[in-house]
């Protein structure tokens, strides 16, 4: 399952703002293309054929090392026509987790992808990408890990429906 | 193997207030694509209200799997593992 995206406008106007220096041609991530794939593994040979076959010039591993957030993927940064364009390759799961997280973070907390909105939410998130990535990669649960992602689900459903509610 | 000219683009506008995605299909026309998404976002302004975005892929179904934050929330497999 493959699709791209442009950059809304605003978010490049930030970065621009951010970071004055920065050449338009020099950003990544202005163009996007996501790709979903059955699990780890193949994300991996799909990562390794595009880097023998693209110009690629980065590769972030989140899969392996996720970031603070629970976010995992692999990012590579793709040289196509003198622009950049990351790619992001997921897993149907860790896909489907950050869906939900855009999902919060539009509906409950904006800060939510930056380390901002309730600690019960962004730990949630942390438990459920390591729970997740367990899944994918057909790995044991851990008894203490599945009571924290249980004694986490209650705080953030509460939260959802208190935004639910006119 | 999906060709560069099979690809179908979607202008997906997401609006908070009421929590309303709607959908601009404009078939393999990214040409018209393009010019309705830099319309959205003249008329948007610099507001972050709403979510534009100028997606593409072999069909909507596609979109509204790897974007799914914009249709539905959560994945049907991701509620089945959580249970329920």
């Amino acid at each position: 399952m493959i699709a791209q995206r442009l950059k809304k406008f605003p978010t490049i106007a930030d970065k621009l703002l951010r970071e004055p220096r920065m050449k338009l041609s020099r950003m990544a991530d202005i163009g996007g293309v996501r790709a979903v794939l059955p699990n780890q593994e193949a994300v991996y040979r799909i990562a390794n054929r595009l880097r023998k076959n693209w110009t690629i010039t980065k590769v972030r591993d989140y899969a392996s090392e996720p970031k603070g957030d629970g976010y995992r993927a692999v990012h590579l940064i793709n040289r196509h026509r003198g622009r950049l364009i990351e790619v992001q390759l997921r897993t149907r799961l860790q896909d489907a987790w950050a869906n939900s997280v855009e999902t919060d973070a539009r509906r409950i907390a904006p800060g939510l992808k930056f380390g901002a909105g309730p600690v019960e939410l962004r730990d949630f998130y942390v438990v459920l990408g390591e729970f997740l990535a367990n899944v994918d990669q057909d790995r044991p649960m851990e008894d203490a890990l599945m009571r924290r992602l249980h004694d986490l689900q209650e705080p953030v459903a509460t939260l959802r429906r208190a935004h639910d509610e006119p | 193997m999906m060709s560069p000219e099979e690809i179908k683009h979607f202008l997906v506008i997401y609006d908070p207030r009421g929590d309303k995605t709607t959908v601009q299909r404009f078939g393999t026309d990214y040409e018209a694509a393009r010019i309705a998404y830099a319309r959205a976002e003249q008329e948007n302004g610099l507001r972050e209200e709403r979510d534009i975005v100028l997606l593409s892929a072999d069909s909507l179904e596609t979109i509204e799997q790897t974007h799914s934050s914009y249709f539905s929330g959560d994945s049907a497999e991701l509620k089945e593992l959580l249970g329920g």
